[in-house]
């Protein structure tokens, strides 16, 4: 028989929550919970750390039907079993019976995926409703859902919603309201020998427990270290005898507990949806979705993944953006448009200032105009430009999931966490920003191998844009450069991960449809990033032209680059390329551009321009990054890196100068 | 004002504009920046401004 839920049992009247009536969101990342959040609370949200841990729990005020509540937004949970940080507290909050009533929020669009968390939902035996969010994409997908039918087979309120727009939101708050009075729902039952061993296991707990025992025991017969460690608290034999039975059942499984019992609610998924949803995809799509979805599975497998990897970075970074943003745009800026029109204008202009020094600070060699103006506008913008252009088609299609889906294999095979790879793509963008999102990462071994290898060997987009357009042309040369920074990326990475004691955590990261990229979208997000970049680099560029005239003006540039050059001359390189060093510590793509002017002068030969590269790629940090890596882990950290790469990044490029010297 | 509905490059995640990382709020270009970080994973989205995202929907089928 069904009890009536008393939502907490302060009272019988709805209006009788002496602290509100407490709702937590519930549901996997990407089903939208936040923006029903944004929904159903107001303005004032406070952010504070789950106790005892860095995960954030958003808080915020609501009203349900006239009743005044607190929400509580919790992180992304794939399953009662949590496996991280984030899953485990969004477990703790549940387990611990904080809210009154358990909203699980669900993707419309993907039922299928979602329902098994719904059926561990049932099983704490709380007031529980049903959000089916993103209902008006479901529709535009050609699915047709029935919350009806599915409300009478779950026993629970299910309430279509559209987060985005606040449709249902209304109808959302009335069901909260709703279901604290209401019949509490029934646990589901499992076929073969699953629901059996949980049911015996359940008759195992007799002590008290915040939420129906049901939960601790599904989670007990799974070897969940946290359920085992409430059994504990709350049985009178501090879990002995019920732990113990949990291992025996587990152990009759013909497959490990946690599998089986997935398999179970799987089972028991499916049978719930029929009748509950249909799909009817329009015809004329249908053909173009099949093979799209089908492009976009095999694109995530080693074997089409790869190669088809290959062909795009080969097409999109060393066609479009090396020889077509850094040769064919670069070319026309700089001969047509600077040396034709803008120098010449400019030099004009300024002819009538009464010093050589004034002329110098606008036209001189580290003149604002003839360095800050030409590097940000002649030969950067243009490269980034069609670096944009291309990550954006990348990022449109859904391409770029996958790629990381790819990398993330390459990673778990040097040992490296999975979950590194966000920060890692995003470095191709930006480093300093790279180090920052470090920060997501679970572990500390996991923080300082990542940040360690985006200070190495992961070149911005500017820095590697300009490199394929410098190397474009010389395939040898790009080739030495790719073999030496990647071989470093893997000999770090995996010396690194084996140095660095700790185990690799599950990476989860959702696959969107692959889908064709639209114009409209790849030309307006292309220029929104050029606009950034360009309001970012151009003062930076300026102020380091008057930083380096002032220090050239006081003979404090000739001493730095006269301490720089002996290692420079180490590596074989020309004395003038001491100042691109120089340039790189300031910002990775200013020391990328110095590089550029330099070759386009004629100062280097093939092997110097690979072994510049190399050693420019590997060597420091720009300023920037530096920074946020003392930020985010540490003065002491940060500088042994520094201590790390430097002598390294010289060391590689020896070695590539040695070897290349002794080839030819 | 409906903040805008955005679906992060990198992990998918749908979230509104408003949700971005509050980290960017220290940021010096933040009052000028358009793109919006992703609260689940940090990437960068790109966020046009309003004018520009109309006159692409005009364009697009």
């Amino acid at each position: 028989m069904r009890s009536v839920a008393s939502c907490h049992g302060e009272a019988s009247a709805v209006t009788g929550w002496p602290r509100g009536l407490r709702v937590a969101l519930v549901g996997a990342p990407n089903v939208g919970k936040s923006a029903l959040f944004n929904r159903l609370t107001g303005r004032y949200v406070t952010v504070s750390n789950y106790p005892g841990t860095s995960v954030e729990i958003a808080r915020g005020a609501g009203t349900f039907g006239g009743v005044a509540g607190e929400v509580l937004d919790t992180p992304g949970l794939y399953s009662l079993l949590a496996t991280s940080d984030d899953e485990r507290v969004a477990q703790r909050l549940l387990l611990d019976g904080t809210a009154d009533v358990v909203v699980h929020v669900v993707d419309a669009k993907n039922l299928p995926r979602m329902l098994a968390l719904t059926l561990q939902l049932l099983e704490l035996g709380r007031p529980l409703v049903i959000a089916l969010n993103m209902m008006d994409e479901a529709e535009r997908l050609g699915l047709r859902l029935f919350p009806g039918e599915l409300a009478r087979r779950l026993g629970v309120p299910v309430v279509p919603v559209v987060a985005v727009t606040g449709w249902g939101i209304a109808e959302l708050r009335s069901a909260i309201l709703h279901a604290c009075t209401s019949p509490v729902p029934l646990p589901p039952v499992y076929g073969n020998g699953v629901g059996t061993a949980l049911g015996r296991l359940r008759g195992r707990l007799a002590g008290v427990y915040p939420v129906d025992p049901a939960a601790f025991a599904a989670l007990l017969l799974q070897g969940d270290a946290n359920a085992q460690a409430a059994v504990r608290r709350h049985e009178r034999d501090g879990g002995r005898w019920a732990i113990a039975a949990a291992r025996d059942l587990a152990s009759g499984f013909d497959a490990p507990a946690p599998y089986r019992v997935a398999v179970e609610r799987q089972r028991a998924v499916e049978v719930l949806l029929d009748r509950v949803l249909l799909a009817s995809p329009p015809r004329s799509r249908a053909y173009e979705r099949r093979l799209l979805d089908w492009l976009g599975r095999a694109l995530g497998r080693p074997a089409v993944g790869v190669p088809a990897l290959a062909v795009v970075l080969y097409v999109g970074l060393y066609l479009f953006v090396g020889r077509f943003g850094g040769g064919t745009l670069v070319d026309w800026l700089e001969h047509v448009a600077f040396d034709r029109w803008i120098s010449p204008f400019f030099e004009r202009l300024v002819a009538g200032l009464p010093s050589d020094a004034m002329r110098a600070l606008f036209v001189g060699e580290y003149g604002l105009l003839t360095l800050g103006l030409r590097y940000a506008v002649g030969i950067i913008l243009p490269i980034v430009g069609a670096f944009f252009l291309f990550f954006a088609v990348l990022e449109d299609s859904g391409y770029l999931p996958r790629i990381a889906l790819l990398v993330d294999r390459v990673f778990k095979r040097l040992g490296l966490s999975g979950r590194a790879v966000i920060p890692m793509v995003l470095g191709f963008a930006c480093d300093t920003m790279a180090t920052m999102v470090t920060r997501t990462l679970e572990t500390r071994r996991e923080r300082v191998l990542a940040t360690l290898l985006l200070a190495l060997a992961i070149p911005c987009s500017a820095q590697l844009g300009v490199i394929l357009a410098l190397m474009a042309g010389q395939p040898l040369v790009l080739g030495v450069w790719i073999a030496a920074v990647v071989g470093t990326f893997v000999l770090v990475g995996a010396v690194g991960a084996r140095v660095l004691p700790g185990a690799p955590p599950l990476f989860h990261m959702e696959l969107p449809p692959l889908r064709v990229p639209r114009a409209g979208n790849v030309l307006v997000k292309t220029y929104t990033r050029m606009q950034w970049y360009f309001l970012e680099v151009l003062p930076l560029f300026l102020l380091a032209s008057i930083l380096l005239w002032i220090a050239d003006q006081t003979g404090m540039l000739a001493a730095a680059v006269a301490g720089v050059e002996p290692a420079v001359a180490a590596l074989g390189l020309p004395a003038d390329a001491a100042r691109i060093f120089l340039f790189g510590f300031f910002r990775r793509d200013y020391g990328a551009a110095g590089l550029y002017d330099l070759n386009h002068q004629g100062l280097l030969d093939p092997v110097q321009l690979a072994v510049a590269g190399v050693t420019l790629t590997l060597f420091v940090p720009c300023i920037a990054q530096f920074l946020m890596m003392m930020k985010e882990r540490g003065a002491k950290t940060a500088l042994a890196m520094l201590a790390f790469i430097t002598p390294f990044a010289f060391g590689v490029g020896f070695l590539v100068n040695i070897v290349l010297r002794w080839l030819r | 004002m409906i903040a805008r509905r955005v679906v992060c490059g990198l992990c998918a995640l749908e979230f509104l504009e408003d949700m971005g990382q509050p980290v960017c709020r220290a940021c010096p270009l933040a009052g000028i920046c358009h793109n919006v970080r992703c609260p689940n994973c940090g990437y960068e989205n790109a966020l046009p401004p309003a004018w520009l995202a109309r006159l692409a929907g005009r364009f697009s089928p």
